[in-house]
């Protein structure tokens, strides 16, 4: 793998609209939610922070439960389109695969990179997530607040793989982006209605269902190993459908 | 006369186009899920939460209302299933190169953006209406308050406040020349728009900061009874909420050199 093109992918991401807007997505919302909190009666901020033991607050309660694990995952999936979509759209992939580079050499550089421009961009935006909600809402623990947001990070992996493996046989953005969206939210709605009709738990192998976890302090390593496991096969079987495919 | 024969001819094209499509599939099934999901859960659901729903819907007996459609449907329609029939309208023939062919028929770029509008209005009617239509004799046998009134005034104002995120989608189509862009700059921006509404419970100004948006009066008869008056009211208003953003779409594609 030629480290010049693959610092030139992440170039390409972190300096599109995908990954300003996702930023800009995180901070209006961070501001969006913390002024809610604000305005929310002590009562219900009490039944919230004890509704979440594990959370560093109410803030942290309404970003995970009502953003992170549903209204986000259009970014997470955003960054999952790179690797082929991109090629796609721009009738770019036969350009790319015409240069002294096998095809596996091809995914799997554009997969790392769209990888860790999505961590790079995610980190930027939780930095800038903490100071808002800390400047806005006053009491809360920035530090575990970060933690658990690097600890929801198969979750990601996982949308972002997800996203992927269904761009091998969709191809184009619009498709890819409108399944790989509607399925990771299908599973989110479907750990939240399940809660609400009386499970005491969401399922280990919902990978959407991470974030609770974390904020309920529910046992973490097999919801991890899931999520993880499940992307490691839709990479796997991706990478190698996207190798025997006759493009 | 001509002329609108051909939009018209247009329109039900692009409709049926959209209708028997991947995001018309998708639009389906996740309808689908939403009504069977909520009817499922809702037999189910705790003491406790028809408590805390009482305390929204002042003991009216509009906690099922409230459940499907402020709760449910109207964040799903508003940030999901509507943006998927607009999104890419103008900004998807525009990476397409396919402004040329279009425009090259005999309609002006009004009626271009019309057609666009119309057909995802359309669209959307067709994949959402007969779901909900055949959501009620279900609900009925689970919430015996529930009255065909109520339920399908409340599916009217939910068709309307579609309207307005086909207006905004169209706008924010406009204005972006990926598809990726439009759709996350859409969704993004109708997340905001339904944040106060979605949290209008908590204090008096986020409620009254939800009275700002359209989401406040699609979903108003939700959480109390419903009177004709106030009804066609709140229909006039979510349509005027909608019109400026189809105003400014169709002045800046006019103005747009291509």
């Amino acid at each position: 793998m030629k480290i010049q093109l693959w610092v030139e992918d992440v170039k390409t991401i972190l300096l599109s609209k995908r990954a300003s807007y996702s930023i800009i997505i995180m901070a209006v919302f961070a501001i969006g939610l913390a002024i809610v909190v604000e305005f929310s009666p002590e009562g219900l901020k009490r039944a919230l922070e004890a509704a979440a033991p594990g959370s560093s607050g109410v803030f942290e309660y309404m970003w995970f439960e009502d953003f992170l694990d549903k209204l986000f995952l259009l970014v997470i999936v955003s960054f999952g389109t790179f690797a082929i979509c991109d090629l796609e759209d721009n009738r770019m992939v036969g350009l790319s695969l015409s240069r002294a580079q096998t095809r596996l050499e091809v995914i799997l550089r554009r997969l790392t990179a769209s990888m860790f421009s999505f961590l790079l961009v995610f980190t930027v935006g939780s930095i800038i997530v903490a100071i808002i909600a800390r400047a806005i809402v006053g009491e809360m623990d920035i530090a575990l607040f970060l933690l658990h947001q690097f600890i929801v990070l198969p979750m990601c992996l996982f949308v972002i793989s997800l996203t992927f493996f269904l761009s091998v046989p969709l191809k184009t953005t619009t498709p890819t982006v409108i399944t790989s969206f509607a399925i990771s939210l299908v599973l989110s709605f479907t750990y939240t209605f399940l809660l609400m009709g009386g499970d005491s738990a969401p399922s280990v192998l919902n990978p959407l269902a991470l974030g609770h976890r974390i904020l309920m302090e529910l046992p973490l390593a097999g919801a991890v190993g899931a999520a993880l496991l499940s992307a490691g096969v839709m990479l796997g079987v991706g990478t190698v459908w996207f190798l025997k495919k006759d493009l | 006369m001509g002329n609108e024969i051909r939009l018209g001819n247009l329109i039900y094209c692009a409709t049926f186009r959209l209708v028997f499509s991947i995001r018309g599939l998708i639009a389906l099934l996740f309808s689908i899920y939403m009504v069977t999901m909520i009817a499922y859960i809702y037999d189910r659901l705790p003491d406790t939460f028809f408590e805390l729903i009482r305390l929204f819907t002042e003991d009216s007996g509009l906690e099922f209302q409230w459940f499907l459609f402020d709760n449910g449907l109207s964040k799903a329609v508003t940030i999901f299933v509507a943006p998927l029939f607009i999104f890419d309208a103008v900004s998807g023939d525009r990476s397409d190169d396919r402004f040329g062919l279009m425009l090259a028929r005999p309609i002006t770029r009004t009626q271009y953006m019309l057609m666009k509008l119309m057909s995802a209005f359309f669209a959307f009617g067709i994949v959402f209406l007969p779901i909900m239509a055949l959501g009620y004799p279900v609900f009925v046998d689970i919430v015996e308050t529930l009255t065909p009134a109520s339920y399908f005034g409340t599916i009217l104002l939910l068709y309307l406040l579609a309207f307005f995120t086909l207006c905004v989608g169209l706008l924010i189509s406009t204005l972006t020349k990926n598809t990726l862009v439009s759709f996350l700059a859409l969704f993004g921006l109708m997340a905001i728009i339904m944040l106060p509404n979605a949290s209008k419970y908590s204090s008096e100004a986020l409620e009254k900061a939800a009275m700002a948006t359209p989401h406040y009066y699609a979903t108003y008869f939700t959480s109390h009874a419903m009177d004709a008056l106030t009804y066609i009211g709140f229909v006039i208003v979510i349509i005027l909420f909608s019109l400026p953003f189809l105003f400014l779409a169709i002045w800046k594609f006019k103005k747009e050199s291509l």
